[in-house]
């Protein structure tokens, strides 16, 4: 048996507001893993984030290949996980890894240049609407939800609507 | 559900209502009651009562107000007064205490309110950096 993962959210914010004190109190996890190549790289974020964690949860950074390799480890098997992504793609990793993934809460994706907007803080480039696409084929619901008091819409039919 | 009335002197009560919205979304049967400068105690115990009848007849309220002893608190605190057993009156406002009553707000007042006091005072924290945390080889 694999660690449990109690939410699993793609937030290119990673641990804020929304996430530390709104969804941990929803969900209730007791280990936060927030997944990136990136950040695992950038000490000083790293520790940032880390710290933002809430009292008496404790949160790891790691990269993507390492949750993969952790999810098959026995001795994290009573961990009930908070997972946060950056963006789709690495969420795609982490299911074609092998880790279980059944729903995904998409939350932040900010606006930069060459996306498009297809909800209120929710934009996607190319890669974004493969990587989607691909979690939906491998049968991932995907559910755009910012806040836990939100209703939650599907994301695939956003990206239709925007004619992704 | 618990009812709830934020308070405040001036706006903090709506602006606080707003900031705990971006973080939890909206919520039913929350009140806000600000004191303006122009007005006094019965102002207040007028928009205290409005407030109140907003709510169901048999619903516990929590009243979440800015500061002990200001107006918006010695108004409440009469209204209390008369309603111990439904109802309670908690002071030190802010954001993480408003979220955290959102998210109990299934619970008997008698537990939430001891529970909030914790939380609140738990936001109060300063930031220090802590070398190793973090360390991605420290899972278990």
């Amino acid at each position: 048996m694999p660690f449990k993962i109690k939410l699993a959210r793609i937030d290119n914010r990673l641990l804020h507001g929304q996430v530390a004190t709104g969804w941990v109190n929803m969900v209730k996890p007791n280990r936060i893993f927030i997944v990136s190549d990136t950040v695992v790289n950038d000490a000083l974020r790293k520790t940032l984030l880390v710290q933002a964690a809430p009292a008496g949860i404790k949160a790891n950074v790691l990269s993507v290949d390492r949750a993969i390799k952790a999810y098959s480890d026995e001795r994290l098997d009573s961990l009930q996980v908070l997972l946060l992504t950056e963006g789709p793609r690495d969420m795609e990793r982490l299911v074609e890894g092998g880790i279980s993934i059944p729903e995904i809460n998409v939350g932040n994706m900010t606006f930069e240049e060459g996306k498009t907007i297809i909800a209120s803080n929710l934009s996607v480039n190319d890669d974004d609407v493969a990587a989607f696409k691909s979690l939906n084929e491998h049968g991932t619901k995907l559910s755009r939800q910012q806040v836990p008091g939100d209703s939650a819409v599907d994301v695939m039919g956003l990206l239709k609507k925007a004619d992704l | 559900m618990l009812a709830i009335i934020v308070a405040s002197h001036g706006n903090f009560a709506k602006g606080i209502l707003q900031s705990a919205s971006m973080i939890f979304g909206e919520q039913e049967k929350v009140e806000t009651v600000t004191f303006e400068p122009t007005e006094g105690p019965d102002d207040l115990l007028a928009k205290y009562n409005a407030a109140l009848g907003k709510f169901d007849k048999d619903d516990q309220v929590l009243f979440l107000v800015d500061l002990w002893g200001g107006s918006p608190f010695n108004a409440a605190s009469r209204i209390v007064a008369e309603h111990l057993d439904t109802m309670a009156l908690m002071t030190g406002l802010n954001l993480p205490m408003l979220i955290e009553a959102y998210t109990v707000r299934d619970q008997d007042l008698s537990q939430v309110v001891p529970h909030l006091e914790e939380t609140a005072k738990a936001g109060v924290k300063h930031l220090e950096l802590q070398e190793d945390a973090g360390d991605d080889d420290d899972l278990l």
